[in-house]
């Protein structure tokens, strides 16, 4: 999810893949855009990069839930009769990724399934990935990204996560985590978050600022964003090497 | 044993170099990494005009189950994308009032 630049710029699917993942263009200068880390690649504006704005996924369920007075992308009959993603069996298909059969050697560096599932933060110079199999039985993690403190919430039931700012470095916040009807829950002295979008629920507290983040395969994370620290709920998030 | 040092690895660099010496294949490379061209420009068609229904009214097209990008607005707007709908078309052209931005899948 990215801001575009104001005016009448519009982006068009390409047809092509990079690095396992969607490649862009814009329909003013032709420019190819890669979609995991917004920067373009290829044309007249190579080397510049697109602004993230925060988003999170999490079921229909979930969201109504939370944003009852939300506004839905209209459908048409083709996506009316949908019950399922159109690359289901691709993603129930552990050995097909992308266009390549197997990244093995990646597989034995990270210890990760070839379809694991990670929460990836990046900021500045560095970067995080929480994979959500080891985020299971840790609904709140507190860690540092780009040496500021910030707070992960896992949802297990709605199969997401969302990462948030935590204080300064100087004054860090710690949260604890807590489930309720409403779905999970920070915990901050006498400020209660909704844990996926950051609304203060209870308190007097700030709002909490969502870091840009992105759920991705960790493969297509991890090529690009080589460098990322992978998280343990022993070790926290480590470097590499 | 001299010799086979040097046999190895001129052999390998025969090898990986060939196919490109009988242009067989051309591969287009970006920064090292190979750019696979799959499909023609836009065959996926990417939406430029979305139209946005309320909740109460996509209540019949949505599923419980349904997995959705969720975004609020500046002035505090929720908006919601079904991922399965986003199989179908990968970007989005948006706005909230004069900001535009993106959905991309």
């Amino acid at each position: 999810m990215y801001s575009r630049t104001k005016g009448a710029d519009t982006f068009g699917v390409s047809g092509k893949l990079w690095r396992e993942a969607l490649v862009m263009y814009d329909r003013e200068t032709d420019t190819l855009w890669s979609q995991i880390d917004g920067r373009a690649i290829r044309g007249d504006r190579k080397g510049q990069r697109l602004e993230v704005y925060p988003s999170v996924m999490m079921t229909w369920k979930e969201w109504v839930k939370r944003y009852p007075e939300t506004q839905v992308l209209a459908k048409d009959e083709r996506a009316r009769r949908m019950t399922q993603s159109v690359y289901a069996d691709y993603f129930q298909d552990g050995g097909k990724i992308g266009v390549r059969k197997s990244i093995p050697e990646l597989q034995k560096e990270t210890g990760l399934a070839s379809k694991e599932k990670l929460l990836g933060l990046s900021h500045d110079t560095d970067a995080i990935g929480l994979p959500f199999s080891r985020l299971k039985g840790h609904p709140v993690v507190h860690a540092q990204l780009a040496e500021r403190p910030i707070v992960i919430a896992f949802d297990e039931a709605a199969d997401t996560a969302r990462a948030f700012w935590a204080g300064t470095a100087e004054a860090p916040r710690t949260f604890t985590a807590r489930r309720s009807d409403a779905g999970l829950q920070l915990v901050s002295g006498d400020d209660v978050y909704d844990a996926l979008t950051g609304r203060r629920l209870e308190g007097e507290g700030p709002e909490l600022a969502p870091l840009p983040s992105q759920v991705s395969y960790w493969y297509a994370w991890y090529s690009f964003f080589p460098r990322t620290r992978l998280w343990s709920p022993e070790a926290g998030a480590v470097k590499k090497r | 044993m001299r010799h086979r040092r040097l046999l190895v690895p001129t052999a390998a660099l025969w090898l990986a170099t060939a196919p490109f010496a009988f242009g067989q294949i051309a591969e287009d490379r970006i920064e090292g990494d190979v750019i696979h061209h799959v499909l023609p420009k836009d065959r996926i068609p990417a939406i430029d005009e979305p139209q946005l229904v309320l909740a109460r009214d996509a209540v019949e097209f949505m599923r419980d189950d349904e997995p959705v990008i969720g975004v609020v607005g500046p002035d505090g707007q929720a908006r919601c994308y079904s991922a399965w709908q986003l199989d179908l078309h990968e970007i989005v052209n948006d706005r909230f009032g004069d900001q535009p931005y993106m959905v991309t899948w």
